[in-house]
């Protein structure tokens, strides 16, 4: 199986402060998740893989190619990235939004064309939320936002999608919506999903592996089955005693 | 449904539109006009009212996207002191006024200001903010220093009160053309990039993964607004308020139109405005002239203040 | 009987002030013109005419006067404007007596300013000297009349209505102030009105004589047309606006230029 994204000796710091220290990875699983402490560095990794990030030491190949090597409309055909949340004072229809995502396949001078907005209904359509193309970002719920900054990222059709939690203030019947349409696009198109996770028995029940990250770097990753005899590393990093996560995850 | 409604709306800004056009060529002008008065001075004054509007709401609504504020005005990056203050070197050096040197003095005044805000913006972690934070500091910064110079001379203390509130009086024909060329150039860009500024309006991280290079955006936007601010002082100086609340009165009156549909209306609705504000001024204070800019604010707090209270109610 | 008088020549150097303060340099001239320049203590910086006002003690600009400095040099008598009301309270509460004068909106005015000002340092007759004189030397330099006048006052359009000092000056000197109809004495003009009134002559204060030709539609103006384009210097400029007894000065070379060719 290929690695699909390989890191090697990666160290960020946020001025003063030391986030990543040496952190290396390889992923190949479809469905990755990242989990830890708050304030291990996960949204800044996923920031830097996905490119919004610059200013780092090491290495990230992304497909075999140093992502520093690829053009950054090149890079959008292949990353996408969906935010925990977007916060705008302006009026965006959903419609709007969506189309966004097309602009990494737009050339220059192009407009969005009748394949653009057919793709867009035709994922609108998968997703469930064709009723609510026409109104305004805002005033949709946080669970149907969502579901548009997933479908952004889905239109964007890039082989690779990051999340940064997704799905944490969010009601069970959108968190559980959400990753059933990630585990379809992982089947039907043979996309990649990282995501930062806090929620252990959502990734138990829908990652293929789960990393862990303590003190800037890797620590472990376990597989779903594995997650219950892993109980005693896990207490380590989120500083709670073996039994309670034992009762969380049961 | 929706389109009716719009339509409406359409027809009756168009007949208003035309009736103004029509009040201010022929209501305020007596009968036995001259017609060297008309195309000497009045329609260079209509012209250089369109120049204002368009780049002044134009400058303000991208400007406002960019930064993602809605308060953002296009003086507020550091153009409006250093315009003032390239007006006020340009009286010392005695060039002429409204002429080619002048404007290219402001130009040059008005882009390095914004380059010094950017510049320091961009140290911080927080960019848009600290854009409008330094631009507010050069700005005050540059005024004081002006202000001492006024204080010790009568001459600038006049020019001081005109350079703050404008004014559409004599523009030659050669700078309003040279002006509407630029204003043109600008406009084809921004429609170009007006896409990609929507996207980093909507998120900016966002706009990063989906290819936008978003540092260099900036930074040409904010050229671009120095630019056309600009351009707007140099043929009728310092007009507050139109970069500033125009945007929101068009937003407020177009929510769901495309966005290169939008930031055009947007233009004509600022010239739109200062027509109706210079009508005024000629109906009410003939003779006398009251500065755009002071007519400007006044219409423009009541008309603003009008529709948040409208958006309360709806929103009860 | 030579008691009283010699009381009262005694009382007359109390009761009469010694010590004078003026705020304005049209009150420091016409003090001087009154003869009790002596007795002037205090005086603005701008109180420039004549050359031994320069000589005396400064208590500030006009605007906001030295309250501190007033008070040092202890007045009997101040003579200020109708300014700031908090500046007048303050100093009315120094213990001179304070006169305040109305501004002069016309030439007439200056006639009773000299009155009140001469009354109160007791030098009425050559008070009433001073005004005949003004009126005799005015009314000998009306020339023509009907020459239409457009008095630009300050840089970019402004000018004066009827109620102020320069227009009833420009009338004095036998000009018509195309803007006699506006009431308001300050207010900026539109360029547009300017040439369509078409004024025959033009007094410029402070914009220069190439500013004002380079105007769109300029040279459709009579004024510019024969060339009856005044500027004023700075010290000009400053007699213009002075309602002191040098007026009649000003008025005698300005009818003069309006009525030549």
């Amino acid at each position: 199986m290929n690695n699909f994204i390989k890191i090697k000796n990666l160290f960020f710091n946020y001025g003063e402060k030391k986030v990543l220290k040496g952190l290396g990875a390889e992923f190949s699983a479809d469905i990755v998740g990242i989990c830890g402490a708050n304030g291990c560095g996960k949204t800044t990794l996923l920031k830097i893989i996905s490119g919004i990030i610059k200013e780092y030491e090491g290495e990230i190949e992304i497909f075999d190619k140093n992502i520093k090597d690829y053009k950054k409309k090149e890079l959008a055909t292949l990353l996408s990235f969906v935010p925990g949340e977007v916060n705008t004072p302006f009026e965006f229809r959903v419609m709007d939004i969506l189309l966004m995502g097309r602009l990494p396949r737009l050339n220059f001078l192009d407009s969005y064309s009748k394949t653009d907005f057919n793709k867009i209904f035709d994922i609108a359509d998968k997703i469930g939320i064709r009723s609510i193309l026409d109104r305004n970002f805002n005033n949709l719920s946080n669970g149907e936002r969502q579901l548009v900054l997933v479908a952004q990222a889905l239109i964007q059709g890039s082989s690779v999608i990051l999340m940064d939690e997704p799905t944490s203030h969010l009601d069970i019947n959108h968190k559980i919506k959400i990753f059933d349409i990630l585990k379809n696009e992982t089947f039907s198109r043979k996309i990649k999903v990282i995501t930062v996770l806090h929620d252990l028995k959502l990734a138990a029940d829908y990652c293929d592996e789960i990393c862990f990250m303590n003190d800037g770097k890797f620590d472990f990753k376990l597989k779903p089955s594995e997650l219950l005899t892993g109980c005693d590393k896990i207490s380590k990093i989120y500083s709670i005693s073996e039994d309670k996560i034992k009762r969380y995850i049961l | 449904m929706k389109k009716n409604k719009n339509l409406i709306f359409y027809k009756i800004f168009f007949s208003a539109l035309l009736f103004c056009l029509f009040s201010y060529f022929s209501l305020t002008i007596p009968s036995d006009y001259d017609k060297d008065i008309l195309i000497n001075l009045r329609i260079p004054r209509f012209l250089t009212l369109i120049i204002t509007g368009f780049s002044l709401s134009t400058a303000g609504m991208i400007l406002q996207l960019l930064t993602k504020n809605p308060l953002a005005d296009p003086f507020i990056i550091g153009t409006s002191g250093s315009s003032m203050l390239a007006i006020i070197i340009s009286n010392i050096i005695g060039l002429k006024f409204y002429g080619f040197e002048y404007f290219f003095l402001i130009l040059s005044f008005s882009v390095s200001a914004t380059l010094i805000s950017y510049k320091i913006s961009v140290l911080s972690s927080s960019q848009n903010t600290s854009l409008l934070l330094s631009g507010i500091a050069l700005n005050s910064f540059v005024l004081s220093i002006i202000v001492i110079f006024v204080i010790f001379s009568r001459d600038a203390t006049v020019n001081f009160f005109h350079l703050s509130f404008g004014s559409f009086a004599y523009n030659e024909y050669r700078v309003i053309g040279y002006s509407f060329f630029i204003i043109s150039i600008l406009f084809i860009i921004i429609s170009v990039l007006i896409e990609h500024i929507k996207i980093i309006a909507f998120d900016e991280e966002k706009a990063e993964t989906l290819g936008v290079n978003t540092k260099r955006l900036k930074l040409i936007v904010f050229i671009i607004t120095a630019a056309l601010t600009s351009v707007s002082v140099s043929v009728s100086g310092i007009i507050g308020f139109v970069g500033l609340m125009i945007p929101h009165i068009t937003r407020r009156l177009l929510s769901n139109a495309d966005l290169k549909i939008l930031f055009l209306i947007n233009a004509v609705y600022g010239a739109f405005f200062l027509l109706i504000s210079d009508l005024a001024v000629k109906s009410l204070f003939y003779p006398t002239e009251l500065p755009p800019g002071v007519i400007s604010s006044i219409a423009g707090s009541i008309f603003f203040i009008w529709l948040v209270l409208k958006r309360e109610k709806r929103n009860e | 009987m030579f008691k009283s008088f010699f009381l009262i020549f005694l009382f007359s150097g109390f009761v009469y002030p010694q010590r004078i303060v003026s705020l304005l340099p049209s009150y420091t001239e016409i003090i001087f013109e009154l003869g009790a320049g002596d007795k002037l203590v205090g005086v603005t910086n701008f109180c420039d005419y004549p050359e031994q006002a320069k000589k005396k003690d400064r208590v500030g600009d006009y605007l906001s006067p030295n309250i501190e400095k007033i008070y040092k040099l202890k007045p009997d008598i101040i003579f200020m404007g109708e300014w700031r009301n908090d500046f007048i309270k303050k100093i009315k509460n120094l213990k001179a007596k304070t006169i305040v004068i109305n501004q002069e909106k016309s030439v007439e005015d200056i006639y009773k300013t000299i009155r009140i000002i001469s009354k109160h340092i007791n030098k009425e007759k050559e008070g009433n000297e001073i005004i005949a004189r003004m009126k005799k030397e005015i009314d000998s330099s009306k020339k023509k009349s009907y020459v239409k006048v457009y008095a630009e006052v300050d840089k970019d359009l402004w000018s004066v209505g009827s109620d102020s000092f320069i227009s009833d000056v420009i009338s004095k000197s036998g000009g018509i102030n195309i803007f006699n109809d506006i009431k308001i004495p300050y207010f900026k003009a539109q360029w547009e009105e300017v040439v369509k009134r078409n004024p025959d002559a033009v007094i410029l204060f402070s914009t220069g004589y190439s500013e004002f030709v380079s105007r769109p539609l300029a040279d459709k103006i009579k004024a510019a047309k024969d060339k009856k384009i005044y500027v004023l210097t700075p010290e000009e400029r400053n007699l213009f606006s002075r309602p002191s007894p040098r007026i009649a000065e000003v008025i005698k070379k300005v009818s003069e230029y309006l009525s030549s060719k």
